[in-house]
């Protein structure tokens, strides 16, 4: 069957927001908004503070550039109006693997604090299943702290020659 | 595709990954991120950031190939 690519982008579209809705009512003792990366979100993500310094990412400078893919994984939790976390990734060729590239919360007075992660990881893992991907990929984790907390979550650590973890990866 | 057969795709296959999920939820319960890091993934070098590019590459390039397939399709 021939698709063209706005049939394309309607596709993944409707999925991501059927995840979307799924995700809200598996979690929903915990109130949360599941959406879409708006351009308020990506401003309202790049003003939280930077309390370990390693943020070297906008999301409003890379938003528009992940939003020309039409199997992009984007998400925003917000609880009562106000965002929480949020995430971005993409497929790989084939769809073998959704890669998640960043993923941040609210460092400071964030509703979800110590659950956002299973909120978004649920998603991304709901969304790889829907499109046919066979791992979900966490990639460049921002400290080994993290690596432990994602192992913990059954998530097993990839490490280049330096024994850095340069993703963690998990099946679908 | 209309909008009936659509939305029962899409059950179909989520009705196929929510037991898998759901059991993956009952067997990390009790794990609660206790660490108090804003930043979880992210860019830590110009290497992962040249990556990151390159899989937007990678995606892109697989758009073109979707054209003649279903998306649905592994």
């Amino acid at each position: 069957m021939l698709l063209t690519l706005a049939q394309v982008v309607e596709h993944y579209g409707e999925t991501r927001q059927f995840v979307y809705r799924q995700t809200e009512q598996a979690f929903a003792s915990l109130g949360v908004h599941v959406r879409a990366i708006s351009d308020q979100d990506a401003a309202e993500a790049d003003a939280w503070p930077d309390i370990h310094g390693v943020k070297s990412w906008s999301w409003q400078k890379n938003l528009a550039r992940y939003r020309r893919e039409p199997k992009r994984f984007d998400i925003a939790i917000a609880v009562g109006g106000r965002l929480c976390a949020l995430a971005m990734g993409v497929p790989s060729r084939g769809r073998i693997t959704l890669k998640i590239h960043v993923l941040e919360r609210r460092p400071e007075d964030n509703p979800i604090k110590g659950r956002a992660l299973k909120v978004i990881l649920l998603a991304a893992h709901a969304y790889a299943g829907m499109i046919g991907s066979r791992e979900v990929w966490l990639c460049h984790p921002a400290s080994e702290v993290l690596v432990a907390v994602y192992e913990k979550l059954q998530y097993s650590p990839v490490r280049d020659r330096d024994g850095r973890a340069t993703h963690l990866k998990k099946d679908v | 595709m209309n909008k009936e057969n659509r939305d029962a795709e899409l059950k179909a296959k989520w009705a196929a990954i929510e037991a898998k999920n759901k059991k993956w939820l009952k067997e990390v319960e009790g794990v609660v991120d206790d660490t108090d890091a804003g930043v979880c993934l992210s860019p830590q070098n110009q290497k992962d950031l040249n990556k990151m590019m390159a899989d937007l590459a990678e995606s892109a390039a697989d758009d073109k190939d979707e054209h003649d397939k279903q998306p649905s399709t592994p």
